[in-house]
């Protein structure tokens, strides 16, 4: 059976009703059938990996929706399913009680449209359309959260119009320029809009930044995670932050790659395609994220500026332009997307669980939540780049392009924000999962097999395309290829040669499992060891009462890093800064309320008097 | 293959063999500054021997016990990357990136298990290992990138092949060998960088709950983290291809860096940042300034 993106977006459509009415009938039920659904997104996007489809939903008007899944765009499609897959299949156990279940398996049909909406779309008025309907899907999805989650959700509105108008702003300049919408003619004529592209560059750029969540537009990532549903918190972070990376690749080394390819240039270099000030913003963003991240005592919420410092690495390496780079910011994009869903996904269970996500009144659950805490291991693992797993690889391939032009600035931050990384994400490892288990979490069991199975998918989706790594990197190459950027060489599943040196994370992982069976079997020949309980601890001698009838007074978790948050303390916020700005703006309407309004129907009169006047003066 | 096998044995046992010795070494060296006469010179064989062996050892669970494997598996693993002088069990893939990377699995195994005790102290080392792992990684990154970039290659045989040619990167870049130097003192935990471990104030920290064969395996680990760590500083400023000349250069940078620690005060983990930071930050990026240029 042949799919079409098409096909696939009128059958979202017309299960989104479907699935409210059995949600509203049975919860299981229809989430169960949005998993399905999703299943078939999964399936159907990966049979199109070798062909071009291109296909059309028919509006009333004389205007066409259509699609396009080819090479290029299929990378982001296919990530996009699995994520959605995933989360998905968490929910059929994790939206009991949900207050507003049927809404939300809804709302999460429409955002499934809206990824193959957006990724596959073949003219950018489709792309914003669906862009949109993600926009407000996402919203109702954020607002059915937290207490302050109607705050956050209209924070996260507010920054995604000022993107859609951005975007209507560029689609305008564009169609005047080539008359058409579509993204082949754009890249066709790319060469002729030279007078345009710098304002269409900074527009869909700009656009892209701030769904993306980089500096300086990330600031409604942190209230946004910190409030909105937890199984949607995946999908946000994962995928729909993730449109504007595409938008970034599109206008940074689609257009231009495609529109030289077009004429006849045989090797697009760096020369053609960076973009130091945006790789700069990259930076700085990897670095605010980090050192943000850092500071969090909201799982959540750290989560949510990790995101932000891997958006930086991901647009660093797009805008970096080599091929190398370019490999590294994509493949950060699918190594991103399964990392932050396997960590937003184990927030989500933990909170299943215990019904918080500060960290700093947990502790221990590993003893209750085994596979929770593989989960989160292994996605940290590969969030601080450590192989053999997949951030490795992509962290790698931005390290080995960064170095080989000897840019030890951008070098030195991309490390920062790597072992700036292990801090963060060792927190909740400890104050969370380790440590000593309040008794209020004697009774917690581990959750339900859905949301242990989609756990575990992740987990075997970031161990294998660590391992072999060809998975990932191959549909990359692909584009690469086919717009003659010099990219990087791939042997067989495992082996990549760069200019520098060659990798070859198979045999990374097969030394690293030698090295671990070695040693444990040596550890099982060795006496064996006696088991305490969590309670008996050295305490330098001391007799400590507490330690067995309440545990978390013996578990160190707040401020966890106190004293390094102590030396980055004089930093300024740029945070506190919007805030600054937003009050001297509040103040200075409020000043011009006061002339105008305050002040009588008189002075009202007045002020529309003068005005017609002036306009009648400059005859406009 | 087989061959391969021998081979690795018999290069993780001899590293064994030489850093257990040498550290045996280096506490009579620490004794004759202080006037001691010292233990002998086997006396960490002892150690290790009676640890592994003891009959009793306590476990505080399965994360405690994973990340005993994971330390040292990995550490083991990271060893087996390792080039020595121009010899290299697997010389393709001799990568420093890896190395540098893969012996961080072996410090989140150990930081894994330590907190996994469930002992606040365990805990409060850990968040100071990392705080200065974050401090001493990002001065030693900078060289380490000037001298991939000059050497064209991350793989460290080609390194020590670039010096073969010009001359040792101690020489040519003696401020970066100094930044290298300051940032190797904080790897290896030494004096004024000892605050993770912190005896007195916080009960050796990471090491509070380990005993018996546990403990044995920690101090293995750690011989052969020091192992790397003080061999890539070696290739890595003085590179030469002979096995002899290695194993020479390695005893006066371990012993140098030995001496001056037991000479030394330590510092509060915020000043260990702020140090690292300021100073060998500082210089690193005028080192790099110096060699490259102003590049953006």
């Amino acid at each position: 059976m042949a799919f079409t993106i098409g096909s696939l977006i009128y059958s979202g459509s017309i299960f989104s009703v479907i699935i409210y009415l059995l949600t509203r009938f049975s919860v299981k039920l229809g989430s169960i059938f949005t998993t399905v659904l999703f299943g078939l997104y999964v399936y159907a996007i990966y049979i199109l990996k070798d062909s071009v489809s291109i296909s059309f939903i028919h509006l009333p008007g004389a205007y066409n929706l259509t699609f396009k899944a080819d090479l290029f765009n299929w990378p982001f499609l296919m990530i996009g399913t699995i994520v959605l897959f995933v989360s998905a299949l968490f929910s059929i156990h994790g939206l009991k009680s949900f207050k507003s279940a049927a809404s939300f398996n809804f709302l999460s049909v429409l955002v499934g449209t809206s990824v193959l909406g957006v990724f596959g779309a073949n003219d950018l008025l489709t792309l914003f359309i669906f862009w949109e309907l993600m926009t407000w899907a996402s919203f109702f999805l954020v607002s059915m959260g937290k207490k302050e989650a109607r705050s956050a959700a209209l924070f996260f509105l507010f920054m995604s119009m000022i993107s859609a108008y951005l975007m209507i702003y560029g689609m305008f300049l564009v169609y005047n320029k080539v008359g058409s919408f579509s993204l082949d003619v754009i890249a066709n004529n790319w060469g002729d809009l030279s007078d345009i592209r710098g304002r269409l560059f900074v527009l869909f750029v700009l656009a892209g930044l701030i769904k993306g969540g980089v500096w300086p537009v990330h600031v409604w990532l942190r209230t946004t995670h910190g409030n909105a549903p937890n199984i949607f918190s995946s999908v946000l972070s994962g995928i729909l932050i993730k449109f504007g990376s595409f938008i970034v690749y599109l206008f940074v080394v689609f257009f231009p790659a495609f529109y030289l390819t077009t004429k006849g240039v045989s090797s697009v270099g760096a020369e053609k395609l960076s973009h130091p000030i945006l790789a700069y913003i990259g930076a700085i963003s990897i670095m605010i994220g980090t050192l943000s991240a850092i500071r969090q005592n909201d799982f959540k919420k750290l989560i949510a500026f990790s995101s932000v410092s891997h958006a930086g690495y991901i647009v660093l390496g797009i805008a970096f332009g080599t091929g190398s780079a370019i490999l590294g910011g994509l493949s950060h994009i699918w190594v991103h997307a399964l990392t932050a869903a396997g960590m937003f996904l184990s927030a989500a269970a933990v909170y299943y669980v215990t019904g918080t996500t500060n960290m700093d009144e947990m502790g221990g659950l590993v003893r209750k939540m085994p596979i929770t805490f593989t989960t989160y291991l292994v996605a940290i693992i590969s969030v601080a780049g450590i192989p053999p797993l997949a951030g490795f690889v992509s962290k790698w391939l931005i390290y080995q392009a960064l170095i080989a032009k000897g840019n030890y600035l951008l070098t030195f931050i991309a490390f920062f924000g790597s072992v700036g990384s292990f801090l963060y994400v060792f927190r909740p490892l400890a104050t969370v999962f380790l440590g000593q288990l309040p008794h209020k979490y004697d009774s917690v069991k581990e959750v339900p097999w859905s949301m242990q199975l989609s756990m575990l998918i992740v987990t075997i989706l970031t161990i294998v395309f660590g391992v072999f790594p060809s998975f990932m990197l191959k549909p990359i190459i692909r584009i690469e290829e086919a717009l003659s950027i010099p990219t990087v060489k791939i042997e067989g599943y495992s082996n990549i040669y760069t200019m520098l040196t060659q990798l070859d994370m198979f045999l990374v992982a097969i030394i690293f499992g030698i090295g671990f069976i070695f040693v444990t079997i040596l550890f099982f020949l060795l006496a064996k060891s006696t088991k305490v309980e969590q309670y008996e601890q050295y305490t330098a001698g001391e007799i400590v009462q507490e330690i067995s009838t309440t545990p978390e007074i013996y578990h160190y978790s707040k401020n966890y890093y106190r004293s390094f948050e102590r030396v980055i303390e004089w930093a300024p916020s740029l945070e506190e800064y919007y805030r600054i700005a937003a009050r001297h703006i509040s103040r200075f309407y409020d000043i011009l309320d006061g002339i105008i309004f305050k002040s009588g129907i008189p002075m009202y009169v007045w002020f529309i008097t003068i005005t017609i006047l002036v306009l009648l003066l400059i005859r406009w | 293959m087989v061959n391969m096998i021998i081979l690795a044995v018999v290069f993780v046992i001899g590293a064994f063999i030489f850093q257990v010795t040498l550290s045996g070494f280096s506490r009579k060296v620490v004794a004759r500054i202080q006037k001691r006469r010292g233990p002998t010179v086997f006396q960490n064989f002892y150690d290790i021997g009676k640890l592994l062996f003891k009959e009793s050892s306590i476990s505080h669970g399965f994360i405690f016990d994973f990340g005993i494997w994971m330390a040292l598996g990995s550490t083991i693993a990271t060893l087996l990357f390792m080039p020595v002088g121009g010899w290299a069990l697997m010389p393709k893939y001799a990568n420093i990136i890896v190395i540098i990377y893969l012996l961080a699995v072996g410090s989140l195994g150990m930081a894994m298990s330590a907190v996994g005790s469930g002992n606040p102290l365990a805990s409060i080392g850990v968040s100071r290992a990392l705080t200065q792992m974050f401090a001493y990684e990002l001065p030693f990154v900078v060289i380490a990138v000037l001298i991939i970039y000059l050497a064209k290659s991350s793989n460290i045989l080609k390194i020590i092949e670039y010096q073969t040619q010009n001359g040792w990167n101690l020489f040519s870049m003696p401020i970066g060998a100094l930044v290298a130097y300051i940032s190797l003192m904080g790897m290896l935990g030494k004096k004024p960088f000892d605050t993770p471990i912190a005896p007195a104030e916080i009960a050796s920290g990471p090491l509070v709950e380990y005993s018996g064969k546990y403990l044995g395996f920690l101090m293995i680990q750690h011989e052969f983290a020091t192992f790397i760590e003080v061999g890539l500083f070696v290739h890595l400023f003085m590179g030469s291809t002979s096995i002899i000349g290695f194993l020479i250069k390695y005893i006066i940078v371990y012993i140098s860096a030995v001496m001056i620690s037991s000479v030394m005060a330590r510092l509060k983990i915020d000043e260990v940042v702020k140090f690292y930071w300021r100073w060998p930050l500082g210089l690193a990026i005028l080192q790099a300034i110096i060699t490259l240029g102003v590049r953006f």
